[in-house]
């Protein structure tokens, strides 16, 4: 049967914003292996994705994800979308920086793999220096 | 007929790294859009675009792309890959990222629309914060 992409795609996303971790893993494999490409950060299974994702939604209670686009074939979805959040803890984003109060909101991409129906990859791709930016730690580029 | 995105994208990025504009102007349309989300660019149709990558190529005299994996159907594509080079000058920044002569290899994904065979949109994710510490403007990320 044909992957329904834009159901996973979708359901995925409403799961994280929900930050209801059971309910994310429900669409991964029990060996997925999660990166944040941005931080350099890596996860192997369920159980060090499950870790990641509970100080995650600690770090950034408010964090949340708008789905932008989305395509994909029966073993892979691109995915574009915007992560924002209030910076109220240090967070492995912005290492060693006192939470500064403010928002950020940044445009990203994922490269997900599937294994019948479930995510076995997952890559964030996202720019660090734009939060930095946002948040009023790095001054902003000149266009 | 299907596109085969594993072969188009090795042909755009063997026209990338020939550093050739012609050559990679083959590949997307008249209209494009190619927007950098690293240092947060757009560049609207071939003049633009051209003249974009003309100054990158004197930036980075060296820089190349080595595609990682690709994937997509007749109207969307998921590409990963490393692009690695030499900051030699800053022309392309105006001297805000100068050029401190070292090198850099960052992961990059591009999220590419296309249009009768060709890209209409490419927009490219990477973190600028990784390019920056790798060329030792920014302080390196505790581990």
């Amino acid at each position: 049967m044909a992957t329904n992409i834009k159901k996973i795609t979708n359901d995925c996303m409403a799961a994280w914003n929900s930050h209801d971790v059971n309910k994310i893993l429900s669409f991964y494999t029990d060996d997925c292996f999660f990166e944040d490409v941005a931080v350099g950060l890596v996860n192997h299974g369920k159980k060090e994705f499950a870790d990641f994702l509970n100080t995650s939604f600690i770090n950034n209670p408010d964090i949340r994800w708008e789905l932008k686009t989305f395509f994909g074939t029966d073993d892979w979805i691109g995915v574009e979308y915007v992560m924002s959040a209030t910076h109220t803890h240090t967070t492995r984003s912005m290492p060693g920086v006192p939470a500064t109060g403010k928002t950020f909101s940044v445009r990203g991409a994922l490269i997900l793999q599937l294994r019948k129906g479930k995510v076995s990859r997952e890559s964030a791709y996202y720019n660090i220096a734009t939060m930095l930016q946002q948040v009023g730690l790095m001054p902003a580029q000149p266009k | 007929m299907a596109i085969d995105a594993i072969k188009m994208a090795n042909d755009c990025s063997k026209a990338w790294n020939s550093h050739d504009v012609n050559k990679i102007f083959e590949f997307y349309t008249e209209d494009c859009v190619y927007e950098d989300l690293g240092l947060g660019v757009v560049k609207h149709g071939k003049k633009e675009f051209t003249d974009y990558i003309n100054t990158m190529f004197a930036d980075f005299p060296d820089i190349k792309w080595e595609v990682k994996s690709a994937f997509g159907t007749n109207d969307w594509q998921g590409n990963e890959w490393i692009m690695s080079g030499t900051h030699a000058h800053s022309t392309m920044t105006k001297n805000a990222i100068p050029a401190t002569g070292k090198t850099f290899s960052i992961r990059v994904a591009g999220i590419y629309q296309l249009r009768n065979g060709k890209y209409s949109r490419e927009s490219v994710y990477y973190n600028m914060a990784t390019f920056l510490q790798q060329v030792e403007i920014m302080p390196g990320q505790p581990q």
